[in-house]
Protein backbone atom coordinates (compact mmCIF):
# COMPACT_ATOMS: atom_id res chain seq x y z
CA UNK A 1 0.00 0.00 0.00
CA UNK A 2 1.15 3.56 -0.84
CA UNK A 3 0.81 5.32 2.72
CA UNK A 4 -0.43 1.76 4.56
CA UNK A 5 -3.35 2.88 6.66
CA UNK A 6 -4.39 6.20 6.62
CA UNK A 7 -6.51 5.78 9.46
CA UNK A 8 -3.72 5.15 11.37
CA UNK A 9 -0.91 7.25 12.88
CA UNK A 10 1.89 5.83 10.96
CA UNK A 11 -0.10 6.31 7.72
CA UNK A 12 -0.72 9.91 8.11
CA UNK A 13 2.70 10.10 9.27
CA UNK A 14 4.10 8.55 5.59
CA UNK A 15 1.46 11.05 3.65
CA UNK A 16 3.10 14.14 5.97
CA UNK A 17 6.42 12.66 4.84
CA UNK A 18 5.36 12.46 1.48
CA UNK A 19 3.98 15.92 1.00
CA UNK A 20 6.91 17.56 2.20
CA UNK A 21 7.87 19.10 -1.18
CA UNK A 22 4.75 18.22 -2.92
CA UNK A 23 1.43 20.34 -2.58
CA UNK A 24 -0.39 17.82 -4.56
CA UNK A 25 -0.51 13.62 -4.50
CA UNK A 26 -0.44 13.75 -8.03
CA UNK A 27 1.50 16.68 -10.31
CA UNK A 28 1.22 20.05 -9.81
CA UNK A 29 -2.77 20.70 -9.69
CA UNK A 30 -5.69 19.29 -7.51
CA UNK A 31 -6.79 15.51 -9.34
CA UNK A 32 -9.13 12.74 -8.26
CA UNK A 33 -6.03 11.54 -6.66
CA UNK A 34 -6.30 13.94 -3.83
CA UNK A 35 -9.66 13.12 -3.11
CA UNK A 36 -9.08 9.14 -3.12
CA UNK A 37 -6.68 9.95 -0.30
CA UNK A 38 -8.78 12.71 1.13
CA UNK A 39 -11.61 10.21 1.47
CA UNK A 40 -9.56 7.67 2.63
CA UNK A 41 -8.49 9.70 6.07
CA UNK A 42 -10.60 9.56 9.09
CA UNK A 43 -10.24 13.49 9.57
CA UNK A 44 -7.71 16.34 9.44
CA UNK A 45 -4.56 15.42 10.23
CA UNK A 46 -3.69 16.78 13.48
CA UNK A 47 -1.09 20.09 13.91
CA UNK A 48 2.02 18.43 14.41
CA UNK A 49 2.04 16.44 10.98
CA UNK A 50 1.93 20.22 9.07
CA UNK A 51 2.49 19.06 5.68
CA UNK A 52 -0.48 16.75 5.82
CA UNK A 53 -2.53 19.19 7.32
CA UNK A 54 -1.81 21.88 4.92
CA UNK A 55 -2.35 19.41 1.66
CA UNK A 56 -5.82 18.33 3.67
CA UNK A 57 -6.64 22.54 4.32
CA UNK A 58 -6.38 22.86 0.30
CA UNK A 59 -7.79 19.98 -0.98
CA UNK A 60 -11.03 20.78 1.50
CA UNK A 61 -11.04 24.22 0.26
CA UNK A 62 -12.81 22.63 -2.92
CA UNK A 63 -15.45 21.23 -0.99
CA UNK A 64 -18.24 20.34 -2.93
CA UNK A 65 -16.53 20.74 -6.10
CA UNK A 66 -13.63 17.66 -5.46
CA UNK A 67 -15.92 15.38 -7.55
CA UNK A 68 -15.38 17.47 -10.38
CA UNK A 69 -11.82 17.60 -10.27
CA UNK A 70 -9.72 16.10 -13.34
CA UNK A 71 -7.70 12.75 -13.41
CA UNK A 72 -9.26 9.07 -12.95
CA UNK A 73 -9.87 7.96 -9.30
CA UNK A 74 -7.49 4.97 -8.84
CA UNK A 75 -7.55 2.53 -5.65
CA UNK A 76 -5.81 4.47 -2.47
CA UNK A 77 -3.60 1.67 -2.41
CA UNK A 78 -2.11 3.07 -5.47
CA UNK A 79 -1.12 6.64 -4.40
CA UNK A 80 2.30 7.39 -2.19
CA UNK A 81 6.02 6.59 -2.09
CA UNK A 82 6.71 5.05 -5.35
CA UNK A 83 7.69 1.26 -5.46
CA UNK A 84 5.70 0.40 -2.17
CA UNK A 85 2.77 0.40 -4.43
CA UNK A 86 0.68 -3.27 -4.43
CA UNK A 87 2.09 -6.42 -5.38
CA UNK A 88 1.08 -6.53 -8.54
CA UNK A 89 3.07 -3.27 -9.86
CA UNK A 90 6.39 -4.10 -7.76
CA UNK A 91 6.12 -7.23 -10.58
CA UNK A 92 6.63 -4.92 -13.19
CA UNK A 93 9.55 -3.77 -11.77
CA UNK A 94 11.58 -2.95 -15.29
CA UNK A 95 9.64 -0.12 -16.19
CA UNK A 96 9.36 1.11 -12.67
CA UNK A 97 13.10 1.33 -13.26
CA UNK A 98 13.05 4.65 -15.88
CA UNK A 99 10.30 6.28 -14.14
CA UNK A 100 11.68 6.73 -10.70
CA UNK A 101 15.58 6.06 -10.47
CA UNK A 102 15.89 7.26 -7.05
CA UNK A 103 12.32 6.27 -5.30
CA UNK A 104 12.60 3.90 -2.57
CA UNK A 105 11.42 0.77 -2.86
CA UNK A 106 10.54 -1.17 0.02
CA UNK A 107 13.07 -3.86 0.37
CA UNK A 108 16.12 -0.92 0.00
CA UNK A 109 14.21 1.21 2.66
CA UNK A 110 15.41 -0.63 5.96
CA UNK A 111 18.83 -0.28 4.30
CA UNK A 112 18.68 2.97 2.86
CA UNK A 113 17.77 3.93 6.92
CA UNK A 114 20.77 2.26 8.23
CA UNK A 115 22.90 3.54 5.98
CA UNK A 116 21.66 6.85 6.61
CA UNK A 117 21.81 6.74 9.98
CA UNK A 118 24.87 5.69 9.66
CA UNK A 119 26.14 8.13 7.34
CA UNK A 120 25.12 10.91 9.78
CA UNK A 121 26.67 9.30 13.00
CA UNK A 122 30.17 9.10 11.07
CA UNK A 123 29.26 13.06 9.75
CA UNK A 124 28.47 13.72 13.25
CA UNK A 125 31.88 12.30 14.77
CA UNK A 126 34.52 14.03 13.03
CA UNK A 127 36.01 16.68 13.98
CA UNK A 128 35.65 19.97 12.98
CA UNK A 129 39.12 21.06 11.24
CA UNK A 130 40.08 24.40 13.08
CA UNK A 131 41.46 26.21 9.85
CA UNK A 132 44.87 28.27 10.85
CA UNK A 133 47.12 30.08 8.47
CA UNK A 134 50.77 31.34 9.01
CA UNK A 135 51.82 34.58 8.93
CA UNK A 136 55.01 36.43 8.39
CA UNK A 137 54.95 40.28 9.50
CA UNK A 138 56.98 42.70 8.48
CA UNK A 139 56.61 45.75 10.75
CA UNK A 140 58.64 49.08 9.94
CA UNK A 141 60.03 51.54 12.16
CA UNK A 142 60.21 55.27 12.18
CA UNK A 143 63.56 55.42 12.16
CA UNK A 144 67.01 54.23 13.04
CA UNK A 145 66.54 55.72 16.59
CA UNK A 146 63.62 53.47 17.04
CA UNK A 147 64.20 51.04 19.80
CA UNK A 148 63.53 47.18 18.07
CA UNK A 149 63.68 45.78 20.95
CA UNK A 150 61.34 47.56 23.32
CA UNK A 151 59.15 47.24 19.19
CA UNK A 152 59.41 43.46 19.40
CA UNK A 153 58.45 43.59 23.30
CA UNK A 154 55.48 45.49 22.71
CA UNK A 155 54.34 43.64 19.36
CA UNK A 156 54.18 40.48 21.59
CA UNK A 157 52.21 41.90 24.27
CA UNK A 158 49.24 41.51 22.09
CA UNK A 159 47.11 38.82 23.00
CA UNK A 160 44.26 36.90 21.54
CA UNK A 161 42.16 33.98 21.60
CA UNK A 162 43.76 32.04 18.74
CA UNK A 163 46.85 34.06 17.83
CA UNK A 164 50.36 32.38 18.95
CA UNK A 165 53.79 34.80 18.02
CA UNK A 166 56.76 32.72 16.67
CA UNK A 167 60.03 33.75 16.08
CA UNK A 168 61.27 37.38 15.64
CA UNK A 169 64.48 38.95 13.42
CA UNK A 170 65.32 41.82 12.56
CA UNK A 171 66.51 42.69 9.37
CA UNK A 172 68.50 45.71 8.33
CA UNK A 173 66.84 48.04 5.20
CA UNK A 174 69.22 50.33 4.74
CA UNK A 175 70.86 53.55 6.35
CA UNK A 176 71.41 51.95 9.68
CA UNK A 177 67.52 51.37 9.82
CA UNK A 178 65.65 47.96 10.62
CA UNK A 179 62.53 46.25 10.53
CA UNK A 180 61.31 43.71 12.55
CA UNK A 181 60.37 40.38 10.56
CA UNK A 182 58.18 38.44 13.15
CA UNK A 183 56.01 35.21 12.82
CA UNK A 184 52.49 34.06 13.92
CA UNK A 185 50.33 31.51 13.82
CA UNK A 186 46.37 32.76 13.61
CA UNK A 187 43.24 30.86 13.94
CA UNK A 188 40.94 32.06 10.88
CA UNK A 189 37.92 32.51 12.60
CA UNK A 190 39.04 34.13 15.83
CA UNK A 191 41.45 36.69 14.61
CA UNK A 192 41.35 39.00 11.59
CA UNK A 193 44.43 39.93 10.31
CA UNK A 194 42.69 43.73 9.90
CA UNK A 195 42.07 43.46 13.93
CA UNK A 196 45.63 42.20 14.46
CA UNK A 197 47.08 45.34 12.06
CA UNK A 198 44.90 47.75 13.89
CA UNK A 199 46.69 46.63 16.89
CA UNK A 200 50.15 46.61 15.86
CA UNK A 201 49.78 50.05 14.37
CA UNK A 202 48.77 51.57 17.35
CA UNK A 203 52.03 51.58 19.12
CA UNK A 204 52.06 54.91 16.69
CA UNK A 205 55.26 55.73 19.05
CA UNK A 206 57.02 53.02 17.46
CA UNK A 207 55.66 51.53 14.15
CA UNK A 208 55.35 53.61 11.18
CA UNK A 209 53.63 50.80 9.62
CA UNK A 210 53.01 47.17 9.02
CA UNK A 211 52.75 44.71 6.01
CA UNK A 212 52.08 41.02 5.98
CA UNK A 213 55.04 39.68 3.80
CA UNK A 214 53.95 35.74 3.40
CA UNK A 215 50.10 34.38 4.18
CA UNK A 216 50.27 30.81 4.15
CA UNK A 217 47.38 28.28 5.18
CA UNK A 218 48.54 25.40 7.43
CA UNK B 1 16.57 39.52 -7.85
CA UNK B 2 14.66 40.47 -11.05
CA UNK B 3 13.93 44.48 -11.44
CA UNK B 4 10.78 45.48 -10.96
CA UNK B 5 9.90 46.38 -14.42
CA UNK B 6 10.67 42.75 -15.52
CA UNK B 7 8.52 41.37 -12.79
CA UNK B 8 5.63 44.18 -14.34
CA UNK B 9 5.89 42.60 -17.75
CA UNK B 10 5.89 38.83 -17.02
CA UNK B 11 2.73 39.48 -15.04
CA UNK B 12 1.47 41.16 -18.08
CA UNK B 13 2.31 38.58 -20.47
CA UNK B 14 0.83 36.27 -18.39
CA UNK B 15 -2.47 38.20 -17.90
CA UNK B 16 -2.31 38.88 -21.85
CA UNK B 17 -2.58 42.83 -21.30
CA UNK B 18 -0.44 44.80 -22.62
CA UNK B 19 1.68 47.14 -20.60
CA UNK B 20 4.12 49.11 -22.43
CA UNK B 21 7.31 50.34 -21.70
CA UNK B 22 8.06 50.72 -17.65
CA UNK B 23 10.09 53.45 -16.66
CA UNK B 24 11.25 54.65 -13.06
CA UNK B 25 10.95 57.86 -11.56
CA UNK B 26 13.22 59.58 -9.07
CA UNK B 27 15.74 58.12 -7.04
CA UNK B 28 13.33 55.33 -5.23
CA UNK B 29 13.05 54.05 -8.68
CA UNK B 30 9.48 54.02 -8.63
CA UNK B 31 7.89 52.15 -11.46
CA UNK B 32 5.75 54.29 -14.06
CA UNK B 33 3.61 52.99 -16.68
CA UNK B 34 2.02 55.08 -19.20
CA UNK B 35 -1.03 53.81 -20.79
CA UNK B 36 -3.70 54.88 -23.08
CA UNK B 37 -5.95 55.27 -20.17
CA UNK B 38 -3.44 57.59 -17.67
CA UNK B 39 -0.17 56.94 -15.98
CA UNK B 40 0.20 54.85 -13.49
CA UNK B 41 2.85 55.16 -10.51
CA UNK B 42 4.14 52.26 -8.01
CA UNK B 43 4.13 48.72 -8.21
CA UNK B 44 1.01 47.63 -6.39
CA UNK B 45 -1.19 50.18 -8.83
CA UNK B 46 0.42 49.06 -11.80
CA UNK B 47 -0.36 45.30 -11.03
CA UNK B 48 -3.77 46.06 -9.69
CA UNK B 49 -4.43 47.56 -12.89
CA UNK B 50 -3.27 45.34 -15.16
CA UNK B 51 -5.24 42.79 -13.13
CA UNK B 52 -8.77 44.57 -13.69
CA UNK B 53 -7.55 45.31 -16.80
CA UNK B 54 -7.43 41.37 -17.52
CA UNK B 55 -10.74 41.05 -15.63
CA UNK B 56 -9.02 38.90 -13.39
CA UNK B 57 -10.45 40.44 -9.98
CA UNK B 58 -10.29 37.31 -8.03
CA UNK B 59 -6.40 37.85 -8.46
CA UNK B 60 -6.22 40.91 -6.01
CA UNK B 61 -8.58 39.47 -3.52
CA UNK B 62 -12.13 38.19 -3.28
CA UNK B 63 -13.50 40.63 0.05
CA UNK B 64 -11.62 43.20 2.24
CA UNK B 65 -9.93 40.33 4.42
CA UNK B 66 -8.22 39.11 0.75
CA UNK B 67 -7.13 42.41 -0.57
CA UNK B 68 -5.12 43.48 2.63
CA UNK B 69 -3.32 40.44 2.59
CA UNK B 70 -2.66 41.04 -1.14
CA UNK B 71 -2.03 44.86 -0.62
CA UNK B 72 0.18 43.48 2.51
CA UNK B 73 2.78 41.56 0.18
CA UNK B 74 3.19 43.51 -2.64
CA UNK B 75 4.16 46.28 0.03
CA UNK B 76 6.49 43.56 1.53
CA UNK B 77 7.84 43.21 -1.89
CA UNK B 78 8.73 46.62 -2.43
CA UNK B 79 9.93 47.37 0.90
CA UNK B 80 11.91 44.31 2.28
CA UNK B 81 12.96 41.77 -1.02
CA UNK B 82 13.82 44.67 -3.35
CA UNK B 83 15.84 45.96 -0.57
CA UNK B 84 17.61 43.69 0.08
CA UNK B 85 21.05 43.82 -0.67
CA UNK B 86 23.51 41.09 0.67
CA UNK B 87 22.96 37.68 0.80
CA UNK B 88 21.99 37.89 4.63
CA UNK B 89 18.95 39.67 3.77
CA UNK B 90 18.17 37.60 1.21
CA UNK B 91 18.43 34.82 3.36
CA UNK B 92 16.49 36.00 5.90
CA UNK B 93 13.48 37.04 3.52
CA UNK B 94 13.71 33.46 2.30
CA UNK B 95 13.38 32.08 6.26
CA UNK B 96 10.58 34.20 6.22
CA UNK B 97 8.35 33.30 3.39
CA UNK B 98 9.43 29.35 3.90
CA UNK B 99 7.83 29.91 7.44
CA UNK B 100 4.49 31.34 6.05
CA UNK B 101 4.40 28.45 3.54
CA UNK B 102 4.55 26.07 5.71
CA UNK B 103 0.99 26.06 6.07
CA UNK B 104 -0.14 27.08 2.84
CA UNK B 105 0.02 25.75 -0.84
CA UNK B 106 -0.90 29.54 -2.13
CA UNK B 107 0.30 32.94 -0.46
CA UNK B 108 -3.62 33.73 -0.62
CA UNK B 109 -6.29 31.13 0.32
CA UNK B 110 -6.05 28.00 -1.79
CA UNK B 111 -5.70 29.65 -5.39
CA UNK B 112 -2.65 31.44 -7.21
CA UNK B 113 -3.18 35.42 -6.92
CA UNK B 114 -1.39 38.56 -7.57
CA UNK B 115 1.02 37.82 -4.34
CA UNK B 116 1.89 34.28 -6.02
CA UNK B 117 2.70 35.98 -9.34
CA UNK B 118 4.87 39.10 -8.20
CA UNK B 119 6.78 37.04 -6.02
CA UNK B 120 7.31 34.05 -8.64
CA UNK B 121 9.00 36.58 -10.78
CA UNK B 122 10.99 38.48 -8.02
CA UNK B 123 12.13 35.38 -6.62
CA UNK B 124 13.22 33.38 -9.70
CA UNK B 125 16.66 34.60 -10.14
CA UNK B 126 17.81 34.09 -6.16
CA UNK B 127 16.06 30.68 -6.27
CA UNK B 128 17.56 29.63 -9.74
CA UNK B 129 21.09 30.41 -7.78
CA UNK B 130 20.58 28.56 -4.33
CA UNK B 131 22.20 25.08 -3.99
CA UNK B 132 20.16 21.77 -3.57
CA UNK B 133 21.22 22.12 -0.24
CA UNK B 134 19.58 25.61 0.48
CA UNK B 135 16.72 24.71 -1.32
CA UNK B 136 15.97 21.78 0.89
CA UNK B 137 16.36 23.99 3.75
CA UNK B 138 13.73 26.13 2.38
CA UNK B 139 11.41 23.01 1.23
CA UNK B 140 7.94 24.92 1.85
CA UNK B 141 9.16 27.82 -0.18
CA UNK B 142 10.84 25.16 -3.24
CA UNK B 143 7.41 23.08 -2.97
CA UNK B 144 5.86 26.76 -4.02
CA UNK B 145 8.26 27.67 -6.54
CA UNK B 146 8.26 24.35 -7.58
CA UNK B 147 4.58 24.20 -7.95
CA UNK B 148 4.23 27.69 -9.71
CA UNK B 149 6.54 26.70 -12.50
CA UNK B 150 4.65 23.66 -13.52
CA UNK B 151 2.45 26.15 -15.31
CA UNK B 152 3.42 26.78 -18.62
CA UNK B 153 1.53 30.48 -18.94
CA UNK B 154 3.44 31.18 -15.25
CA UNK B 155 7.13 30.35 -16.23
CA UNK B 156 6.59 31.49 -19.80
CA UNK B 157 10.41 31.58 -21.54
CA UNK B 158 12.07 30.93 -18.40
CA UNK B 159 14.34 27.44 -17.79
CA UNK B 160 12.61 24.99 -14.93
CA UNK B 161 14.36 24.87 -12.11
CA UNK B 162 15.39 21.68 -10.70
CA UNK B 163 14.33 20.70 -7.31
CA UNK B 164 15.00 17.13 -5.50
CA UNK B 165 14.66 16.51 -1.61
CA UNK B 166 17.35 13.99 -0.88
CA UNK B 167 17.39 12.43 2.58
CA UNK B 168 20.67 13.00 2.61
CA UNK B 169 20.44 16.44 3.95
CA UNK B 170 17.43 16.20 6.48
CA UNK B 171 20.03 14.90 9.47
CA UNK B 172 21.71 18.26 9.39
CA UNK B 173 18.74 20.71 7.60
CA UNK B 174 16.03 19.52 9.79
Amino acid sequence: MGFGDLKSKAGVEALNNFLADRSYIEGFQPSQADVVVFKALSGPPSADLFNALRWYNQINSYGSAKDSLPGVAKAVSFYGPAGTASAADDDDNDSDFGDDLFGDSESDDEETKARLAAYHAKKAKKPKVIAKSSLLIDVKPWDDETDMAELEKLVRTIEMEGLLWGAGKLIPVGYGIKKLQINAVIEDDKVSTDELEEKITAFEDFVQSMDIAAFNKI
Amino acid sequence: MATTGDTIQSISAYLGVKCGKITYDGPEKIPVMKGKTGTRKGFTTILKHLARAAEKQNLIGENLGEKAVVDQWLEFKTCYIDRCGAEKDTNQILKELNTYLSDKVYFLSHRVSLIDLALYYTLYTTIKELTFYDKQKYLHLSRWFNNMQQSNSIRQSSLYITFSKTQLYSGSAH
